[in-house]
């Protein structure tokens, strides 16, 4: 399986604050074509900006202060502004949460995707539109070709949503970004983007990075999984090993504090108590500490938690102590 | 403190201006000579000539007397147009608020209409009906500006209304007349003073705007938009004559402007949050970080 | 397709209505046009001989009856002073005063989007402290005295430009500029405030995340959207610039629809000064109307959502 994205000891930092913890703490992860890999955690985990670091989009202030990010084998951690124009929308594309904000209202859906295909290339007219049909068709848009003259404001959020998953996908990118893509959506539609989400993952062969803090979408949708908290993943592996068989304490307070129609109606939500600490002030030792069930005291504190591998899979692995019980 | 100091620089300074131009203007003329005083062989001094620091205008008399009488005439008529103007705009924008549709709806449409509505042409048109005078003149002005001021009485009473205190007050019975007037009717007033001044400034480009086109002050009354208009015809030969009262209008103007500007400025600073340092960051995570 | 009818016949009404209340206002509350067109010598035989020429010596209704029946026709009666149909007059003086009211918008226009972008770009830098400054001296200072002064400089001193009349085009120049300057502070202000709204928005972001150019991205998206509210704001500056085109007139002895209303004020002409005021609402009332059904049918929101 080739390797599409590796991301390698990724830090993010604030500008100008040398004092406070970094935001993104040695962030590791690989996705390879077709599968989907997912990023869950709460808001403020960081999750969301370890997408943009990908396109180098960080907001004003953030940067990244260590690391590497590889895609398609190419260091675009120290590319300039000229590559990674050519890189974004071609090599990997984006798709945001909130699809009626993404699509610009004055502009009818063959625009947009139009604007989209010229970014990079010219290409006449008539192959804009067969191209332009062919990605609607794809991303399961129905009669393509009388929606090209409609506005976002005609459409419903889940064809919105699809436009704008066109809009990601008519260059043909290698590495797709979705960041709660469905988070915004009815939960009836939810299932019809994600079903399209994997099948073109798939199919284009495609390394997908899926983000949200949704468990049971996840569940749905991704192949592997990480789990991020306070800016560093505490757990990681196949999503069905680390779902079925959490071992961070993080993990298994979000499942189950996460409400689903399988779970007994008589068993009431356990939420975790406590919130984040606040960004750049991580605690020394394991950033959980202060809300972790199982903490003891004079290890958690002390020092950095190690990682540590489930002996049935190697590649299930979680950071902790080894005081703690597993 | 350092922004305590600059949001309150700018009220000062141009409060400081203003108070000088009123100073100016109502204890001016007793110290001047008298601005009607012809003096025909010293026609079209120039400025810094021999007691006039000004220089004359083509009859002779003292420019600079007439600058300052003509602050006093331009800053009464201004200062009557203003308010006669926050007052029809403060009903009116309070009726805009009203309940009753149709009311409302009326009422949007007369601030509508004379919002775009140039009031040059209707002046014209009113001088010729009637005469060209100091009330007429007022007149002209409170008709030229009361939309503005009701526009921003209805933007604030339209804001107000959905609150609570406003549904509280109606489910305890008080009639519409009084909950504008005694619930909404004080959170107006800071807005008030806020438009006040640049009402104000509006209303002597206005006044010397119609001086000009002989519509306003008529002579021998000294004022500044009057003044210009004597002073076109000798533009080559004598340019402290339109020069003058330019500058004073627009000093005048600037002062008032900065005056209102620095009064929203402080009125603003006041109702806002102080932003604290460690929640910027969190802000700063825009867009996807939203749940 | 229903809003168009009756914002039409909107209009119609309000032509309709400042028409008649022109011609009754005038005629109520002038004097006997007869007397001020003769002299204080004049016997009653020739004011009755006047009077009869006016159309002043029948009943208010047969003279409004009349004159109705004259402007369908397109006959606004003859000026007192000219002698001559007050629509020979009128209407040069009106193309007068559009071509200059044209260019000053153009000549707006162009540099409020100029320096509005530029203002919202680098809100710090030199542009937007200058265009403050701008925008400042534009707002208080008098429109005839900013006329004033670019006379004394750029004409008397410096003898570039003509200061008056109209003989060819480089006449419009200074006229035109001072009347720009009048509605640059508003428009500048708008479209540096919409520009970096539209800049915040969430699709400018996403242009920029599929490889968009800067350029691409400011002219196709947040120009565009920002231009929007410039063109509610244009609207506003029609009637501005109708107002200010009077006294940039007198300014600059521009033979307009602003020196005519004078004229007609200070002879006292009343028809002339009645077909002025009528064919100048009139053409308010025109632009306002055309600026109107513009913004609907660029806003894609109004137009689809009136069609429905």
């Amino acid at each position: 399986m080739t390797k599409l994205l590796s991301i390698i000891n990724l830090t993010i930092s604030l500008e100008g604050r040398p004092n406070t913890s970094p935001i993104v703490q040695n962030l590791n992860l690989e996705v390879s074509a077709g599968e989907v890999l997912g990023i869950v955690g709460e808001s403020g985990s960081g999750k969301s900006l370890t997408g943009l670091s990908i396109l180098n989009m960080l907001p004003k202030g953030v940067y990244i202060s260590a690391g590497q990010i590889l895609a398609d084998g190419k260091d675009i951690t120290r590319s300039e502004e000229n590559k990674l124009r050519t890189y974004r929308g071609q090599l990997f594309s984006i798709v945001f949460q909130d699809p009626g904000a993404a699509l610009n209202p004055s502009r009818t859906v063959g625009k947009l995707l139009s604007d989209v295909a010229r970014a990079h290339e010219k290409s006449s007219k008539r192959d804009i539109r067969k191209k332009s049909i062919g990605i609607l068709k794809d991303v399961g848009f129905p009669s393509p070709e009388e929606r090209l003259k409609s506005f976002p404001f005609q459409l419903s959020g889940g064809l919105r949503q699809r436009v704008a998953i066109a809009m990601a996908l008519i260059n043909r990118p290698k590495i797709l970004i979705a960041d709660e893509p469905t988070t915004s959506l009815d939960v009836s539609v939810q299932k019809g983007i994600l079903d399209l989400i994997r099948k073109r993952t798939i199919k284009d062969r495609i390394g997908c990075i899926f983000i949200s803090h949704d468990l049971g979408v996840i569940a749905e949708v991704a192949d592997k999984v990480i789990i991020m908290y306070s800016g560093q993943v505490v757990e990681q592996g196949p999503t069905a090993s680390v779902l079925t068989n959490p071992k961070h304490p993080y993990t298994r307070g979000l499942i189950a504090s996460a409400p689903s129609m399988k779970s007994s109606l008589a068993k009431p939500l356990k939420p975790i108590p406590g919130n984040l600490p606040p960004v750049g002030r991580t605690p020394s030792g394991c950033a959980f500490q202060d809300r972790c069930p199982e903490k003891v005291f004079g290890a958690c504190n002390a020092a950095n938690p190690t990682w540590f591998n489930d002996s049935n899979d190697q590649s299930h692995r979680w950071l902790c102590h080894s005081e703690v019980e597993k | 403190m350092r922004d305590l100091i600059r949001e309150s620089t700018l009220l000062f300074f141009s409060s400081l201006s203003v108070a000088i131009i009123c100073i100016v203007a109502i204890f001016g003329p007793f110290f001047a000579p008298d601005p009607l005083e012809q003096d025909i062989i010293n026609s079209l001094l120039p400025p810094f000539s021999q007691g006039h620091i000004f220089g004359t205008d083509p009859l002779g008399r003292d420019i600079f007397s007439r600058i300052v009488s003509g602050a006093r005439v331009s800053l009464i008529v201004s200062l009557l147009g203003m308010i006669g103007s926050l007052t029809v705009g403060t009903i009116m924008g309070l009726v805009s608020g009203a309940r009753n549709q149709w009311i409302a709806w009326g009422s949007d449409r007369l601030i509508d209409i004379q919002m775009a509505f140039p009031y040059i042409l209707l002046a014209i048109v009113i001088v010729s009906a009637t005469t060209a005078s100091i009330p007429v003149l007022i007149f002209l002005m409170v008709l030229a500006g009361w939309a503005s001021a009701a526009r921003v009485i209805r933007s604030i009473v339209l804001s107000e209304q959905p609150k609570d205190y406003v549904k509280a007050a109606s489910l305890v019975g008080a009639t519409q007349k009084r909950i504008l007037v005694k619930y909404i009717g004080p959170t107006l007033i800071p807005a008030i003073f806020t438009i006040a001044p640049l009402q104000a400034s509006a209303m002597i480009v206005m006044e010397a705007t119609l001086s000009f086109l002989g519509l306003g002050v008529q002579p021998p009354t000294p004022s500044w938009g009057g003044m210009l208009l004597e002073g076109k015809i000798y533009l080559s030969e004598a340019w402290w004559l339109t020069t003058i009262p330019g500058i004073a209008i627009a000093i005048t103007c600037a002062s008032l402007i900065g005056v209102g500007e620095g009064l929203s400025i402080k009125l603003r600073g006041d109702r806002s949050r102080r932003i604290d340092p460690s929640k910027t960051e969190n802000s700063s995570l825009k867009g996807s970080a939203k749940l | 397709m229903r809003y168009f009818f009756s914002r039409v016949a909107q209009s119609l009404v309000i032509i309709s209505g400042i028409t008649v209340s022109v011609f009754f206002m005038l005629r109520f509350t002038a004097g006997d046009p007869a007397r001020i067109r003769g002299n204080i010598y004049a016997t009653n035989e020739v004011l009755e001989e006047y009077r009869r020429q006016f159309g002043t010596d029948r009943t208010v209704a047969e003279q409004f009856y009349s004159f109705i029946k004259g402007v369908i026709r397109g006959n606004l009666g003859d000026s007192f002073r000219y002698q001559q149909p007050v629509t020979e007059l009128v209407l040069p003086a009106l193309r007068n005063t559009m071509l200059l009211g044209f260019m000053a918008l153009l000549i707006s226009i162009t540099f409020a989007i100029i320096l509005g972008t530029m203002s919202a770009r680098n809100p710090n830098g030199l542009v937007a402290r200058a265009s403050g400054v701008i925008a400042v001296f534009g707002q208080s200072a008098p429109l005839f005295w900013v006329g004033l002064l670019l006379i004394n400089i750029f004409a008397l001193k410096l003898g570039w430009l003509p200061s008056g009349g109209l003989t060819d085009w480089k006449n419009l120049v200074l006229p035109s500029m001072t009347l720009a300057l009048s509605i640059l502070p508003s428009q500048m202000r708008v479209l540096a405030a919409s520009v970096k709204a539209e800049m915040d928005e969430d699709y400018v972001r996403t242009a920029h995340a599929f490889g968009l150019s800067s350029k691409k991205v400011y002219f196709i998206h947040v120009l565009r959207n920002a231009c929007l509210p410039l063109l509610t704001v244009i609207g506003n500056d029609m009637g501005v610039l109708l107002g200010g085109s009077i006294v940039a007139e007198v300014v600059f002895n521009f033979p307009g629809i602003g020196t005519l209303a004078l004229v007609g004020l200070n002879a006292r002409d009343y028809p002339l000064l009645q077909g002025v005021t009528i064919v100048a609402a009139s053409t308010f009332v025109l632009i306002n109307l055309i600026v109107d059904l513009l913004y609907t049918v660029m806003n894609p929101r109004v137009r689809l959502g009136i069609s429905k």
